[in-house]
């Protein structure tokens, strides 16, 4: 698949929230680092984990013959790290610190180890994972705006009392998750070639 | 420089706890790798029609880990199990290649049931004979029988894409192997 | 609300909202809501009993990635032991399976659980606690990969290892394709959410 055909199936047809169902239902308010840092945090996050993933899997363990042992090296071998360069962005001032202290929570959580193994795992060369990683990083931040919006929404809306907050806004999620249920691997591939 | 000291047995406890996991872990790869490769056999010898007796070729594929040399008077056949996986379900398969890359045979071992896409209809046939120079079909128009494959499925394009890369690798198994 | 030696204990997904995105997108089928769930209940229920002892001979600052390297173990070797014996259902959850390491029952685990503990409550009834807590996850999570399934496809299908393959055929064709979609597990689980708020309010408890 060409480099485009890779974005928009890693950040559609692959959303990364609607489709694989990683993460969590966001909170960009509360964590308070506003849109922007989360949106660099998410793509630096998941460019750096399924990087370092991509690397011990394909130059380590697939030559050893160990490749089933990618997740337990990487946690080993790459959280630490991972943990520790946004550790030292957040200890930073201003715009980079948001980064750091965003990305510190995306380190460790399905969002990151699944896009991850999603990557890794695919068959794709290295600057492929990279790319689908930074459009995986791209497609669950473009979701999670669009749920902000809706919950922004429907905070002023009358909605019954056992559905307010959390139930409606995973409602919501499964009404916008139909929106992207036309764009399969097939329809990208139509789309824009093999 | 005490709490130096205590500090590296903290760190040696701790790599001996992860070094010990490492190897429960590979142990445990080491016993499921040599079970499936035991099953996989069985599966390609039932297709292929007599017994399999070499050491397959570890391949590094998402749809498929081994491939199993079958030598034989008129060249090498190489069989493999390989795994569908499509939004529309999952499917395992096993499949005999010539040493072209020209699929042979191939046959649904199992699927995921609740979702019956690959199990519709004989439509793996449309993959039969092709391989090698004769490309496998792109889309579910070209096949044999669309309406099995119910119209431009996604798992179709997924098995041609699979079958595809899976002949080339056999070629070059086959050059290999003379 | 209930304390001390009788703790409410909210169902982790339906109260607490734990892993509720990786089911709404893998959970389609009895099968593999019965394979994830197994695995999240196990491997919590093994973190929770291993986490005493790592308490014990790990310092805190080597605690968290001790405990992320167990948890990792725990969700491969669970890989590979259902590689072998359901292989088809295996290939399907494709990552989930590995992603039961950080999935949050393993969190939620790793972060001492929903319920408010008592600075007197014993290892044991700690346990107990993470016992319900898992069971309620697991029987949720088969009950919703059997909703979705049976509406969604109209069958019910029992992996090969659990009931020998058993395949019940409840209406021909796909009553409800959606259901076995994601945005079905979504919309599914957020009413299945909000049912249980419902049951709640009426039996006047209280998610602490």
């Amino acid at each position: 698949m060409s480099y485009v055909g890779i974005v928009l199936f890693s950040a559609f047809a692959a959303n990364a929230m609607l489709v694989y169902g990683f993460g969590r239902l966001p909170r960009f308010r509360a964590t308070g680092s506003g849109w922007l840092p989360q949106l660099i945090a998410l793509v630096i996050v998941n460019m750096l984990g399924s990087t370092l993933f991509w690397a011990i899997r394909n130059l380590v363990l697939v030559p050893l013959g160990l490749a089933s042992l990618d997740l337990f090296i990487f946690v080993l071998a790459a959280i630490p790290a991972m943990k520790s360069l946004m550790r030292v962005a957040s200890g930073g001032k201003g715009f980079l610190a948001r980064i750091g202290v965003a990305g510190d929570e995306l380190v460790v959580g399905t969002l990151s180890f699944g896009v991850a193994l999603l990557v890794s795992r695919s068959g794709y060369r290295m600057l492929e994972a990279l790319v689908a990683s930074a459009a995986s990083g791209f497609g669950y931040w473009l979701a999670a705006v669009v749920l902000e919006r809706i919950r922004d929404r429907l905070e002023l809306s009358d909605v019954p009392t056992p559905f307010r907050g959390a139930p409606i806004m995973i409602v919501s999620t499964g009404l916008i998750a139909m929106a992207l249920m036309g764009v399969d691997a097939l329809f990208v591939k139509n789309l824009v070639g093999q | 420089m005490a709490a130096r000291k205590v500090s590296l047995v903290e760190n040696l406890a701790a790599a001996a706890i992860m070094g010990f996991l490492s190897l429960l872990l590979v142990t445990a790869i080491l016993l499921t790798e040599s079970a499936a490769s035991s099953r996989e056999r069985v599966l390609i010898a039932d297709l292929a029609g007599r017994s399999v007796t070499a050491k397959p070729s570890a391949i590094d594929d998402p749809a498929c880990s081994r491939v199993f040399p079958l030598p034989g008077k008129n060249g090498d056949e190489f069989g493999a199990v390989i795994y569908m996986r499509s939004r529309s379900g999952t499917g395992r398969a096993a499949a005999l290649f010539a040493g072209s890359g020209q699929l042979e045979a191939i046959r649904l071992v199992d699927g995921d049931s609740a979702r019956l896409d690959f199990d519709q209809g004989d439509w793996f046939s449309s993959f039969l004979g092709k391989g090698a120079d004769d490309a496998y079909p792109r889309q579910a128009a070209s096949a044999r029988d669309p309406a099995a494959v119910s119209g431009a499925s996604e798992s179709f394009a997924e098995t041609a894409g699979i079958l595809e890369r899976m002949s080339l690798l056999i070629r070059t198994l086959g050059k290999e192997r003379g | 609300m209930k304390t001390g030696k009788d703790p409410f204990v909210p169902n982790p997904i339906l109260g607490g909202l734990v892993g509720v995105f990786p089911l709404a997108a893998a959970a389609y089928s009895l099968a593999n809501g019965l394979v994830l769930g197994l695995g999240a209940a196990l491997c919590s229920i093994a973190l929770a009993s291993l986490m005493p002892a790592l308490r014990a001979i790990a310092p805190d600052r080597l605690r968290a990635p001790l405990s992320l390297g167990i948890s990792a173990a725990l969700a491969l070797l669970y890989s590979d032991l259902i590689a072998l014996v359901a292989p088809v259902t295996g290939i399907g959850l494709g990552v989930y399976l590995p992603l039961l390491a950080v999935n949050s029952m393993s969190m939620h685990i790793l972060r001492g659980g929903h319920t408010p503990l008592l600075k007197e409550d014993s290892a044991t009834s700690r346990m107990i606690i993470v016992l319900r807590e898992a069971m309620g996850f697991f029987l949720v999570a088969l009950l919703i990969g059997a909703v979705r399934e049976a509406a969604g496809f109209g069958t019910l299908v029992f992996p090969a290892v659990f009931a020998n393959g058993a395949r019940l055929v409840l209406t021909k064709g796909a009553p409800l394709l959606l259901l076995a979609s994601p945005a079905g597990g979504f919309i599914l689980i957020g009413c299945s959410v909000a049912l249980y708020r419902v049951i709640l309010r009426k039996a006047a408890r209280r998610i602490p």
